[in-house]
């Protein structure tokens, strides 16, 4: 596994205990992907909270959509329209932790991050490690709250697809995380096969060379 | 009280009805000018003596005679005054840089809680052929009265806040086009306006002669620096050549230089609009009037129409140094109607130097939020905007309704 640098992504745009919008920049996006572990920390601060990215949008506007329509946008257009117009890509972030006073709790904070808080990727093994552990009974309280998201704007079973993929090469192929993840949404969703059985499915997809079907 | 669109209904109807009438009148009076246009496409000895004529009873008398402006041929050659000069994508340089900028204001408001005004300056340096991200700048400039605001005239005349917009724009053009400025790489500073700059509002005539030297000053600046310099008027008002026409026509009125006869109400756009096919621009013409005879020898201002696409007729000015250089007018012809593919119709450059210049109504009043807060910090009782500037936002406010 390869573990990087903390690497900066954008800054809190505007945030709800439930969640946060990020902005950044074009030249930010090439590392933060759908279902990725992202924390708000401000500077200073030992706390965080986190979340996953759930969503990833760019807004167009009339000069956009007019430059469009040309054949061949010329470089010079297009670095102009990245560099120098003031049109951030956004991100929304489904908040599934925090850490206060050095204790981590898998559940929604007391506040959320403030705007302008820069928001950073997960990818130390060390903190995806710590966040991402079953408790002793080997349950995983986070995925709670990424189902009770609101179906209506969270892809509530792509996004647990996306996330577990992403942790499971993250922990180094970690099939006994990735195993455990699967039980315990087995039985988060024993009463709603609706979601249960097309999210196993796309999971055994994403990660044939595990047991899922079994 | 909201329009009562009821009374309006018939008003309406009757000015579709009479656009619609006026529209065919002026195709009538437009296909003989274009018929007169034709027959005297080469007529230079006459366009000569006219022109020798205006100067001798007009430009240069004591005693002028009521006169509009109007124009003369820079080249009086083979190519006749319907002459179309085509787009050539040969004549665009490999590489150049483009320079745009633009300006905006917020005037004084006297029913406002503070006195002051903003210039913002913003602009583009554009580098054509380079594939590079273009650079863009914003300089706003914040001025508040040092004495008492009712002496002080930049704070009662809105027409001279206007004025240190424009010369601001031209000034900073002359900035970047020095700063970019590199050897071989031709670069063309460009503004949304007219180069023909004449000062208007209740200013001194003493005040209108320095704005007008102070703006040649940068147009020199430009020259100097081994830059090309354009003006770019979309949708120009001008009947200059029209005018020119009308003074060789057999029935002109001698005695009154401004008559136009039937050809009332026409303009130069409608008459290049039928000669001008996309990407084709017109023969130089230079301006003849008196505010041309104040701008001096190098700077004196010419122009052609270019069509920029489907009908778009937009007028391009050129100091008469750069319009005698055929080489560099090819290169401008070019540039801007490239520009113009991008968006369609209008450059790119100065479409993105006003986004840059542009003072948003949020942005205003972000500023005059900060300068309240600077207000109370310092102690200062802020006086709350005017009796009349409250009743307006009470009376403008929109509708709420009830949710239970």
């Amino acid at each position: 596994m390869m573990d990087r640098a903390q690497v900066e992504i954008g800054r809190v745009l505007r945030a709800s205990t439930a969640g946060f919008a990020i902005g950044c920049r074009v030249s930010q996006l090439s590392q933060p992907a759908f279902g990725s572990l992202v924390k708000a920390k401000p500077l200073g601060s030992e706390e965080c909270v986190y979340g996953l990215i759930y969503d990833m949008h760019i807004d167009d506007d009339q000069l956009i959509q007019r430059l469009v329509m040309t054949e061949n946008p010329r470089a010079e257009i297009i670095e102009d329209q990245r560099q120098n117009r003031m049109l951030p890509v956004e991100m929304s972030v489904l908040t599934v932790g925090y850490k206060q006073d050095g204790r981590l709790i898998h559940g929604l904070p007391p506040r959320p991050p403030l705007n302008l808080d820069p928001v950073q990727l997960c990818v130390e093994g060390d903190e995806v490690r710590e966040f991402t552990e079953p408790l002793g009974t080997g349950a995983l309280p986070y995925l709670r709250l990424i189902l009770r998201a609101p179906a209506n704007r969270v892809p509530v079973d792509q996004l647990l697809v996306a996330h577990v993929r992403d942790v499971y090469r993250l922990r180094g192929n970690d099939q006994v995380w990735a195993l455990t993840a699967v039980e315990e949404l087995i039985e988060l969703l024993r009463s709603n096969y609706e979601l249960l059985v097309p999210t196993l499915e796309a999971l055994s997809t994403a990660l044939p060379e595990l047991p899922i079907g079994a | 009280m909201s329009l009562d669109f009821e009374q309006l209904t018939d008003r309406v109807n009757e000015m579709a009805q009479t656009a619609r009438e006026r529209q065919y009148r002026r195709l009538d009076r437009l296909r003989e000018v274009l018929a007169f246009l034709r027959e005297k496409r080469l007529a230079w000895e006459e366009l000569t003596r006219q022109r020798e004529f205006i100067e001798k009873t007009v430009l240069a008398s004591r005693q002028p005679k009521p006169f509009r402006g109007s124009a003369i041929p820079l080249h009086m050659d083979q190519l006749g005054l319907d002459e179309a000069f085509a787009y050539d994508a040969g004549d665009l340089p490999d590489v150049a840089t483009i320079v745009s900028a633009d300006g905006s204001q917020i005037v004084p408001d006297r029913h406002a809680a503070f006195v002051y005004y903003l210039i913002n300056i913003g602009g583009i340096v554009y580098h054509h052929g380079q594939g590079e991200a273009p650079e863009v700048f914003s300089e706003p400039t914040l001025e508040f009265p040092t004495e008492d605001e009712l002496d002080d005239a930049m704070f009662n005349n809105y027409a001279s806040v206007t004025i240190k917009r424009d010369l601001g724009e031209i000034e900073m053009l002359a900035r970047q086009a020095q700063q970019y400025k590199q050897a071989k790489i031709p670069l063309l500073t460009v503004m949304d306006q007219r180069l023909l700059y004449v000062p208007t509002g209740e200013i001194s005539p003493q005040f209108k002669d320095e704005v007008i030297a102070e703006w040649q000053g940068y147009m020199q600046d430009i020259r100097q620096a081994g830059c090309w310099l354009a003006g770019y008027i979309d949708s120009p008002r001008k009947s200059s050549v029209l005018t020119m026409l009308r003074h060789i026509h057999p029935e002109r009125d001698i005695d009154n230089l401004k008559d136009m006869g039937e050809w009332t109400g026409l303009t130069d756009v409608d008459l290049f609009s039928r000669i001008l096919r996309p990407g084709e621009r017109s023969k130089i013409f230079q301006d003849v009037s008196f505010s041309n005879t104040r701008f001096r020898r190098l700077n004196k201002v010419c122009f052609f129409y270019l069509n920029t696409g489907g009908s778009n007729i937009a007028r391009v000015d050129l100091p008469v140094s750069v319009a005698r250089d055929a080489t560099a007018v090819r290169a401008i012809h070019a540039m801007l109607y490239d520009q113009c593919q991008i968006l369609g119709r209008y450059p790119y450059v100065i479409a993105r130097a006003d986004e840059m210049a542009v003072v948003q109504r949020r942005d205003q009043e972000e500023l005059e939020f900060r300068i309240g807060r600077r207000m109370d910090a310092a102690g200062l009782d802020t006086v709350e905007t005017t009796s009349k500037a409250q009743t307006k936002v009470l009376a403008r406010s929109g509708k709420g309704r009830f949710e239970p």
